[in-house]
């Protein structure tokens, strides 16, 4: 009886979108020719190793001699290729040789700025914005869920100035502006290198009677590599791809961190997202201007900042090479991550099946992926608010964002906001 | 097993599955109770007439009868529980008296221990027999809709402004045009992807819209996304229905009664998320909330067409205002949304209407819905573009958004509304500017977007 309610009140809806509708290619063709060579055993090894990561190359290796045993004709041989594909897709990307022997520490390459010096001691983001009556964070647990916020009044504007500007300044870069998707298939992310099971999970997942495997999208990166499956691009109209896109982001972030107050570690914030397309020869390249426009573009801002070269242990499965961006927040006394940018070489579109044709009908080729944050709003209010404030508690605007404010020069205390008040239970 | 524990456990199953915006007592030990709802039955059910009349007009399948019967049945229960908590009490309080000679009145006391015992059984019996009956009764008047405003048409549509003539001939379809000219990637009703200027008609179109909040002093938010079980069902959206909100998965939160529910950031679940359970100071009033965001839920329909009037997520501009309890107030803050809505879609150069909605079209929070609604040329239909719903104190009194004047509690009233959703306009927009010729980016629009 249970069963039959259980199914009842738990079926699928009819209108749920069916998986064949995501066209992600369940077999990708990943760099065989490199995984399965016995020479290169010893090299990917010291890699996955290096880089901390999972993913077993003795028993891809082995499961590649069973195969090549079987015959296809015979009954194990799809079963065998299946657990043969599944473990060649654990294995990470390759790393760049430069950061190879950084060990565990990531190299700091460049710092921009000054720590801004003040004459009284700086305050936390989140003691400046409840003063000012900017942010609710309190009392959402069980109204709207775990490490809710709502930005309010100059706060909420500041987000939409900063989105605003960051996508002015890429549109002057010739970067493609698109609106994205934030419901995206598992396939999808997984393909783009995320693991969306298990306990540890950033992903949220929505309920299965929505359809099966349907996620939240942790970052626009996954829906622009959907936006590009099965996509051969000409090399000569299309390449490099510049793609801008803003969008909601959501993590599950299942680690509480005691010390991170207010916005620093929240389950949904927009970001402004780039993610280029090149050729290969091109990517190395490629992740140098990425840093430099997030650089400058950060630099405009007024912010003390240092670039970090990442180690390979910190670059998860896609990365060839990572930069991080960190901003100084004064009031925290910390430089904190507010961007960072990848080179993904051909991780990301294997397993998405994106290619270019080669000029002159030479073929086709898998492209090059890279993605970069040009903004995620929360950490940049932190390090805007922290670095910008003024003694008398009020916060500066920097030059740049006045004109999407209304040429509004200092942020006060919200006066239109209302203070709310409990209200207890009775009956 | 027995089939007696049978039946009982599937009755404990099917009572886990129910209600999240009302938890009886028994239930309160393993569901936090995050608000108690404020009940006007008894002053709805005065002016009966009226009320059997909404309900008709709205095509509710409402028994006014049986709930009546059903709440009076509770109210009788719980007075006799009055009743016999009042008896307990004076009882022990004599006990406490007696026993201050206890000698002497060692026989009394010994009767009225045991009359004690009785009535303190009687009462524990009572109140877990009440709990089956509260809920029942409770949940049937929370299903009353709100009264209807004297503006709600009975049947047709009643037309409130109209902006242009509606284009005579038939344009092609905007998902052909969209394309064809590539505006619009589509995979299926979840993903899809605006590009080209189909991406800065957004933009503007948001940029435009929100400066124009601003300007008329609406005070912009960013909000959450995620809303709980509670505040769904308070806005009358049955939450464990897949075809009306999406749920986010959890682990062993099949029976919890406060699932975490993915919306959006720019409708009426997140504002009312931000204010329920709380009071407002009254010189705050009325507050003028404005945000820009995006809007997520399942489709209604099974295999839809390829449209941009069905998907599962939507860009939109919700405003949420919130008044005092009294007519003028809010119609003042009403008319104030109309003006804003008319300077907005006037300056877009394109046919449009605002319209009534009859009493049966309406939700049933709704007491008046406005209509925005711009024409599909290949449909030949109207689409509702963005609306204006005037939700009196029915939101209010479920989700207590309150603020306190002469020293008692008042419920406020509240307006919503969803000023612009962008695909549904784009859809329109692109079939009227394939009769017209005109561009996407009009002047106006390139006046905001990025550059």
């Amino acid at each position: 009886m249970r069963k039959i309610i259980s199914f009842l009140l738990n079926k699928p809806s009819f209108y749920s979108i069916s998986s064949r509708l995501w066209h992600v290619q369940h077999s990708p063709e990943l760099d065989f020719t490199y995984i399965c060579n016995q020479n290169n055993l010893e090299d990917i090894t010291a890699n996955i190793r290096r880089r901390k990561g999972v993913g077993d190359i003795k028993l891809v290796q082995q499961l590649k001699r069973d195969l090549d045993d079987l015959n296809p004709t015979d009954p194990k041989y799809e079963g065998a290729k299946l657990k043969f594909l599944s473990e060649c897709k654990n294995i990470p990307n390759t790393t760049h040789p430069d950061i190879i022997d950084y060990n565990d520490e990531p190299k700091i390459i460049k710092h921009i700025g000054e720590k801004k010096e003040f004459k009284f001691k700086p305050k936390e983001f989140h003691e400046i914005s409840k003063r000012l009556n900017l942010i609710r964070t309190e009392q959402l647990g069980y109204l709207s869920g775990h490490r809710s916020y709502y930005l309010l009044g100059d706060l909420a504007n500041l987000e939409h100035a900063l989105t605003r500007y960051t996508l002015n300044n890429l549109i002057q870069q010739n970067f493609k502006l698109i609106t994205v998707p934030d419901i995206l298939h598992r396939d999808i992310i997984e393909s783009c290198g995320l693991n969306t099971r298990g306990e540890r999970t950033q992903v949220y997942q929505l309920d299965e009677r929505h359809g099966s495997d349907l996620c939240l999208s942790g970052t626009s990166e996954m829906a622009l590599a959907g936006f590009l499956m099965n996509r051969i691009l000409s090399e000569e109209k299309e390449l490099p791809l510049k793609l801008a896109t803003v969008s909601r982001c959501f993590r599950a972030e299942t680690s509480s961190i005691a010390d991170e107050k207010g916005i620093y570690r929240v389950h949904e914030f927009t970001k402004v997202e780039i993610f280029i397309v090149t050729k290969p020869e091109e990517s190395d390249n490629m992740l140098e201007e990425i840093r430099n426009i997030e650089e400058e573009h950060f630099a405009m801002l007024g912010i003390h900042l240092r670039t970090l070269d990442m180690p390979p242990h910190e670059l998860g499965a896609p990365a060839y090479r990572k930069y991080d961006i960190e901003a100084w927040m004064p009031g925290r006394q910390i430089f904190g991550e507010i961007s960072s940018c990848s080179n993904c070489t051909d991780y990301q579109s294997r397993r998405l099946n994106i290619k270019y044709s080669k000029v002159g009908g030479g073929g086709t080729e898998f492209v090059h992926t890279l993605n970069g944050t040009a903004c995620a709003v929360p950490r940049m209010l932190i390090a805007l608010l922290e670095t910008y404030q003024n003694d008398n508690g009020t916060i500066s605007v920097p030059d740049c964002l006045r004109r999407y404010l209304g040429n509004k020069d200092v942020i006060r205390r919200q006066k239109n906001v209302p203070e709310l008040m409990l209200i207890k239970n009775k009956k | 097993m027995s089939i007696l524990r049978r039946i009982s456990n599937l009755c404990i199953n099917l009572r886990q599955y129910s209600s999240a915006l009302y938890i009886t007592g028994d239930k309160a030990s393993s569901n936090f109770v995050v608000l108690v709802p404020h009940i006007d039955f008894e002053e709805r059910i005065e002016n009966r007439v009226e009320l059997e009349e909404n309900i008709k007009l709205r095509q509710k399948r409402i028994n006014l009868d049986k709930y009546l019967k059903y709440w009076e049945f509770y109210k009788h229960l719980h007075e006799k529980m009055l009743m016999l908590n009042g008896t307990k009490r004076v009882i022990n309080e004599y006990i406490v008296e007696l026993k201050k000679e206890p000698e002497k009145n060692k026989e009394e006391i010994e009767k009225l221990q045991l009359h004690a015992k009785e009535a303190k059984d009687n009462y524990k019996n009572l109140r877990d027999y009440i709990y089956p009956v509260e809920e029942m009764a409770v949940l049937n008047v929370l299903s009353i809709p709100n009264v209807l405003d004297k503006r709600t048409p009975h049947t047709n549509h009643c037309i409130l402004y109209n902006y242009l003539e509606k284009p005579v001939q038939k344009a092609r379809n905007h998902f052909e045009l969209a394309v064809d000219s590539n505006l619009l990637y589509y995979l299926n009703p979840t993903f899809s992807v605006l590009e080209n200027d189909a991406a800065f008609f957004e933009h503007s179109l948001i940029n435009y819209f929100y400066d124009i909040l601003l300007i008329n002093n609406y005070v912009p938010t960013v909000n959450t996304s995620f809303t709980r079980s509670v505040i769904i069902e308070g806005c009358c959206v049955d939450y464990l229905d897949p075809k009306q909100v999406f749920t986010v998965y959890e682990e062993d939160s099949k029976y919890s009664v406060s699932k975490v529910h993915f919306v959006g950031n720019a409708n009426l679940f997140s504002f009312m998320a931000y204010f329920a359970k709380f009071s407002v100071q009254p010189n705050y009033l009325p507050l003028k909330f404005f945000t820009s965001g995006k809007q997520y839920y399942p489709l209604s329909k099974k295999n839809p067409p390829k449209s941009l009037l069905e998907l599962n997520q939507y860009s939109t501009i919700d405003i949420f205002s919130i008044t005092k309890n009294n007519e003028q107030d809010t119609e003042n803050c009403f008319q104030d949304v109309i003006k804003i809505v008319k300077q907005m879609y006037d300056s877009l150069g394109y046919h449009y209407r605002l319209v009534y909605l009859p009493a049966n079209e309406l939700k049933d929070y709704e007491t008046l819905r406005v209509a925005i609604q711009m024409f599909s040329s290949h449909l030949q239909t109207y689409v509702e573009v963005g609306n204006i719903s005037l939700c009196g104190d029915y939101l209010s009194k479920r989700l207590l958004v309150t603020y306190n004047e002469d020293k008692t509690r008042k419920y406020s009233n509240i307006i919503h509304g969803t000023l612009v959703n962008v695909q549904k306009v784009l859809a329109c927009v692109l079939e009227y500017n394939d009769l017209s010729k005109k561009k996407l980016l009009s002047d106006l629009l390139k006046k905001y977007s990025l550059l």
